[in-house]
């Protein structure tokens, strides 16, 4: 036993002595294998019954596993097989388990939504007992979220995979979207639910963040009526700006504790969200530099930002500008930067802009990959209303 | 080397002695919360602000949104916000009680929250109304593991 494992002996919860057995170390090359996930419902009866098929990328081959759901929200592995950790070897519960072995293939089974999502990851949080007696690990915990993260750089290949929630929403109320996102952020932070995505658009709507910028609106708040636009004022950061028509909204409601992000970080990653959109269609497009938060085509905003974290769940997030009506911008000093231009994708490029649903499409799965979420799943039967009884 | 990095990962989220490597800086007599807020006990009363670890984490704070004195505060529940690279996060309380002072140089100078977040960036002062709760609060030591376990994961 090398110094390494011999350092992670014991911990709380751990069957310390079979623990003990850690594997063999693994060559990184060994590790690099791209596993893909499918799932299916093996008997529909029993829908606490899954099979999952696990597809080793090299070397094609497929191994089951089964588990149960046992009253309530346990989950019960019963046996798994680490595949494809060497090429061509199969190791079924050995008593030997390396630590490497069940970071990457410890399992757990989420119905937050109603749907059944597979999710590899690390389960240490909430675990109640687990160990490894006679070649079988099992493992049981009283809830079905649990940690997870996304490895890191050196083990390039093999990918836990997370799962996001998106909503496409279409042109939604602004206070609606807001009271959907606070349900949200609630739901979130109980466990109730996954990262979620809400992908919309509003009609013309001026909002103000906390600092309550009033100073930047630069017509009375009368008139806006007139203009046909709202305003509403808000918790997130930022300054004032404006919402409208042909501009991409998402919405992230994640959680930045799982994946280790801070405040700065997570905006720099919407930040490249948008840059990676924009590059799509050539348009190069950049981060602003410090205090101005944004992406930027030369001084010239097309994309904004404006995020609120409470208990580390985020809510409210970026707005890009497809082809928004820029007048409306007239009337604000566009988050508070004065001299400088808003413009959008529109005309910025010079190639052809296919259908909006498109063009919210790549900003959702560019999102995806960026945060490190390895599916998606779109929510069915969208609707405010079925979410919000409490509203109308 | 990738293997070593593997294991302190592991070990980290098994919540097991790994290997240190100390980033933000932690000070040793104070209390920790799991939401990245210190708490300085004299008495009855408590000092709260947010950690270097916070802060880093957090970028240029560029507004602080204080609560009013004589507002009460619960233990795990927010008590006001810092706003940073057009993010607003909100800050909890460590501890439950009612606020007898907040740090108003914070309306001028924000900053300072990153600048000195142990001393001049303090952000409210709690005369506390349960004392036990801080039991519930980690030391130094298990609070820069604390961090560890968070940066590790990504």
């Amino acid at each position: 036993m090398n110094r390494e494992n011999r350092d992670l002996a014991g911990g709380d919860g751990v069957n310390s002595v079979d623990m003990l057995q850690l594997g063999p170390e693994l060559e990184d090359a060994e590790i690099r294998r791209e596993l893909a996930v499918d799932f299916h419902e093996k008997s529909t009866p029993s829908p606490a019954t899954m099979a999952v098929d696990i597809e080793a990328a090299v070397g094609g081959k497929r191994e089951e596993m089964e588990w149960e759901k046992s009253g309530g929200r346990k989950l019960l592995l019963r046996r798994w097989v680490a595949v494809g950790l060497r090429s061509g070897e199969r190791r079924e519960g050995e008593g030997a388990f390396g630590l490497l072995w069940i970071r990457a293939w410890a399992l757990r089974l989420d119905s937050g939504s109603g749907s059944w999502v597979l999710n590899m990851g690390f389960l240490f949080e909430g675990f109640e007992q687990w160990g490894c007696k006679n070649g079988v690990f099992t493992a049981t915990r009283s809830e079905a979220m649990g940690m997870e993260f996304p490895l890191g750089e050196e083990l390039e290949g093999m990918r836990l995979q997370r799962s996001l929630e998106v909503w496409k929403m279409g042109v939604v109320n602004y206070l609606d979207a807001l009271k959907l996102q606070e349900k949200l952020v609630s739901d979130r932070k109980s466990g109730k639910i996954l990262d979620t995505l809400l992908s919309l658009q509003h009609p013309p709507t001026f909002t103000l963040g906390k600092r309550r910028t009033y100073h930047n609106l630069l017509v009375p708040e009368a008139d806006l009526q007139t203009l046909g636009a709202e305003l509403h004022y808000t918790q997130r950061g930022g300054d004032i700006t404006f919402h409208g028509p042909h501009q991409a909204i998402l919405y992230p409601i994640i959680s930045l504790r799982d994946i280790g992000l801070g405040a700065r970080k997570y905006v720099e990653n919407l930040e490249l969200v948008m840059i990676e959109l924009a590059s799509l269609y050539s348009v190069q497009a950049c981060a602003g530099r410090t205090c101005e938060t944004g992406v930027w085509v030369g001084d010239r905003k097309i994309g904004a930002i404006g995020v609120r974290i409470s208990s580390s769940i985020t809510s409210h997030g970026l707005a890009f500008n497809i082809d928004p009506d820029l007048n409306y911008f007239k009337h604000i000093v566009p988050c508070g930067i004065a001299d400088k231009g808003v413009t959008s994708l529109r005309r910025e490029t010079n190639k052809l802009l296919p259908a909006e649903e498109v063009i919210q499409e790549q900003l959702i799965s560019g999102f995806a990959r960026l945060f490190g979420y390895s599916s998606i799943v779109y929510k069915e039967n969208v609707s405010i209303l079925s979410e919000n009884e409490e509203i109308k | 080397m990738a293997s070593r990095l593997w294991a302190s990962r592991a070990a980290s989220h098994l919540r097991i002695s790994a290997f240190h490597r100390g980033f933000s800086s932690v000070v040793k007599d104070l209390k920790y919360f799991d939401s990245h807020e210190w708490v300085k006990v004299d008495g009855k009363s408590a000092t709260v602000g947010i950690t270097d670890h916070a802060q880093d984490h957090l970028g240029d704070v560029v507004y602080v949104e204080l609560p009013e004195v004589g507002a009460p505060v619960t233990h795990g529940s927010s008590f006001g916000a810092v706003e940073s690279v057009k993010a607003t996060s909100d800050i909890n309380s460590p501890v439950s009680g009612k606020v007898v002072e907040v740090n108003e140089k914070l309306n001028s100078s924000p900053g300072l929250v990153n600048a000195s977040p142990y001393e001049n960036g303090w952000i409210i002062k709690v005369e506390m109304s349960n004392e036990g709760e801080l039991n519930n609060l980690m030391d130094s030591d298990k609070y820069s593991k604390f961090c560890e376990e968070e940066d590790a994961k990504h």
